[in-house]
């Protein structure tokens, strides 16, 4: 050990082994053995380590282990493989028992109205829908529309009974993730098309979401959100120059769809006469209750509503998915001749 | 590291003294504890009961786990005096009930948010001077962010049993103790079935049934994307513009309403009978009388009275003593006869 004599006062006695920053302590002078301080050791422990302990040198007999030894690790072994077995089953079982086996992934959701339009129109509407369907492993959900004439207030507003079937739609195929309902008075033109790709996946969704544009054209004070993910929308609709267009929508089969739909059916709603009946009360809930518009992803209208006799963004060009004839039923229109126009240019399906 | 050195030197340094102290430490506390060993022994007991106890130990405060799931939501100062003159009557009622619902709720480690009901007057009538429970209710869920449910109480409640906690009154047998169909009461004749209710929804919401209706003067909601809904739907302008004449109670009205039209909301709601958590008294619902479904018993000993209506006709004040005094008698008969319930 190698120490300094400090070049400090005298009172301080530097003894060998105590370092020379030591603080200073009166009893420290008055000492008259020699006791080794923390430092001291510490110091020595670094640069003097301990010897190894005794062990390598004596021969160390092998224990043969006993046979009690070998039971019990078999023992625990045997139970560990057990219990991590039984986890593993417990598990898949569980998942198995919690998944819904029916139901597709995808449900088409159609009303027909018997009254208004004959029989062999609505068999192609069913067609166009089932050909699509039976592409790509969706189902597909059809009532007539008069079933829900007891729930829906005024008979004559056609719109309403949407709501009634879209929510019997869901109530019945509780597998299923997405609902889509298109309106009997319209087309699908390109089958080839898939629902997750062209319009729910995620990725996809965000890229096609509207955002900031105003709920009700062209310039109301609510407008779509700015920064909600598009994985947390669940209800996916678009809009004309009018306003919400709901020939064409898709609901996520989530507690918030039924909210949706019940609450936007209340019977309130339906007597208050809005000016556009559903498509105006959808707009009244969009803007008062946040809680429905933040689900909410506008999307473009050519992306499944596109018009064949609009103008600018909404016109239906070659390749569109859905091609809507909003508005036939007026006299001046056929909904069947026009129809069967887009029937033959439909796109087939390519395998 | 026990070193011989130690033994022979005294230690010079400061930290070398307070390491001897601490390695002496063991022994030492091995020493105390044989010497009092009674005093210790009575302390564990004590400190058991403080942890484990439910009611708590007496002289002692209570200690809490942190923050509990259960908040109820006191609402004071109805009207704030600004159409009625608040007399000392009042303020007695007041007091009364806030000391009530505070022992409560320190009892059983609840928290207790007392919200002020006072009226703005900011808006003119055509407008949103109403359901202010629900506004309440949002409030509170944001002010406690860990809780699960909230006991919505009024003021002229009181709770007559303040050894019951809400677990054991309410939610250890929530599906006995709540039920979903309106087949066996009915006051309201709302429509029994409606289509797409989910009868294994969660029960979000727990209200109970008085003569006349939903009583939203003691109720349960649940935090959850459901009540997230219910909170905002509740009001609506087109709502509130066809029906606010008609309806009277308000945010009551609306949710009966809601509840014979909406499917999701019946999935979400459950009753529980009134003498459970919101038992009246005999002036309340005095068509009813006798119906053993909804007056206070105290033979019974049912949980929480509701003096509802007492503004209206009747004496608060009058009451609310009279069960705050019938409260305390039934709590002294109880100590000599704890189980006799």
């Amino acid at each position: 050990m190698h120490f300094s004599i400090p070049s400090r006062s005298a009172d301080q006695t530097t003894l060998p082994g105590s370092p020379s920053f030591k603080a200073k302590s009166r009893a420290s002078s008055h000492r008259t053995s020699y006791a080794p301080s923390i430092f001291a050791r510490l110091r020595s422990l670094i640069f003097h380590p301990a010897p190894p302990p005794h062990s390598s040198t004596a021969f160390e007999k092998k224990r043969r282990p006993r046979r009690r030894t070998t039971v019990s690790l078999l023992v625990i072994a045997f139970v560990a493989a057990a219990a991590v077995l039984l986890t593993i089953l417990y598990v898949a079982f569980a998942n198995f028992a919690t998944m819904d086996p029916t139901g597709p992934h995808v449900v088409l959701v159609l009303g027909l109205d018997n009254t208004k339009y004959k029989d062999d129109y609505l068999a192609k509407v069913v067609e166009n829908r089932q050909e699509y369907a039976d592409a790509h492993g969706y189902g597909l959900y059809v009532r007539y529309v008069s079933d829900f004439k007891n729930l829906v207030h005024d008979v004559t507003k056609q719109g309403w009974q949407k709501l009634p079937l879209m929510r019997s739609a869901m109530h019945e195929n509780p597998g299923s993730t997405y609902f889509w309902y298109l309106d009997q008075n319209a087309i699908i033109m390109n089958p080839n098309l898939d629902i997750e790709s062209h319009i729910t996946d995620v990725k996809r969704l965000n890229s096609l979401v509207l955002r900031d544009v105003p709920v009700v054209p062209p310039d109301s004070t609510i407008r779509t959100y700015r920064h909600v993910p598009a994985d947390r929308m669940k209800f996916i609709i678009s809009q004309d120059h009018e306003g919400f267009q709901t020939g064409s929508f898709i609901l996520k089969n989530e507690e918030y769809s039924r909210y949706v739909l019940d609450a936007w059916f209340d019977k309130l709603y339906q007597e208050y006469k809005f000016e556009k009946d559903e498509k105006g009360a959808l707009e009244h809930l969009a803007q008062w209750h946040p809680t429905v518009l933040s689900k909410m992803a506008v999307i473009p209208q050519r992306i499944f509503n596109a018009y064949p006799n609009g103008v600018g963004e909404a016109m239906y060009q070659d390749g569109d998915f859905v091609a809507s004839l909003v508005g036939c039923d007026t006299p001046e229109r056929s909904c069947a001749r026009e129809f069967e126009r887009l029937w033959d240019d439909r796109g087939r399906v390519v395998n | 590291m026990k070193d011989k050195d130690d033994r022979l030197f005294s230690p010079a340094s400061r930290t070398s003294r307070m390491l001897n102290r601490l390695r002496r430490l063991p022994t030492r506390l091995r020493q105390v504890l044989l010497r009092r060993r009674v005093l210790i022994i009575l302390l564990l007991i004590v400190s058991w009961f403080l942890i484990f106890s439910e009611s708590g130990v007496p002289f002692f405060p209570r200690l809490r786990w942190g923050s509990s799931k259960f908040v109820i939501i006191l609402a004071v100062n109805q009207g704030g005096g600004v159409m009625q003159w608040k007399g000392p009557k009042e303020w007695a009622v007041e007091r009364t009930s806030i000391a009530n619902k505070k022992a409560y709720a320190d009892r059983h480690g609840y928290h207790l948010a007392i919200q002020d009901m006072s009226i703005k007057k900011r808006y003119a009538h055509e407008w949103r001077e109403s359901w202010e429970k629900v506004d309440v209710i949002r409030q509170t869920m944001k002010q406690y962010p860990k809780a699960e449910w909230f006991w919505w109480l009024d003021l002229h409640t009181y709770i007559m049993e303040p050894s019951i906690s809400l677990e054991k009154q309410v939610f250890n047998r929530i599906d006995n103790n709540t039920y979903r169909s309106l087949a066996d009461y009915n006051p309201l004749n709302l429509p029994l079935e409606i289509p797409f209710v989910d009868n294994t929804h969660q029960i979000n919401l727990i209200v109970p049934q008085d003569c006349g209706g939903f009583n939203l003067g003691s109720f349960l909601i649940r935090r959850s994307e459901w009540t997230d809904f219910l909170l905002d739907i509740w009001w609506d302008p087109v709502f509130y513009e066809q029906r606010h004449m008609q309806w009277e109670h308000k945010e009551q009205d609306a949710l009966e309403h809601m509840y014979s039209n909406q499917a999701w909301i019946r999935s979400g709601t459950a009753f529980i009978p009134q003498r459970l958590i919101n038992a009246f008294p005999e002036g309340a619902c005095a068509e009813q009388r006798g119906d053993k479904r909804i007056f206070y018993s105290q033979h019974d000993h049912d949980f929480v009275v509701n003096m509802a209506g007492c503004e209206w006709g009747r004496d608060c004040f009058g009451e609310m003593e009279h069960f705050q005094k019938l409260s305390a008698s039934l709590q002294q008969n109880s100590r000599w006869w704890p189980f006799s319930k």
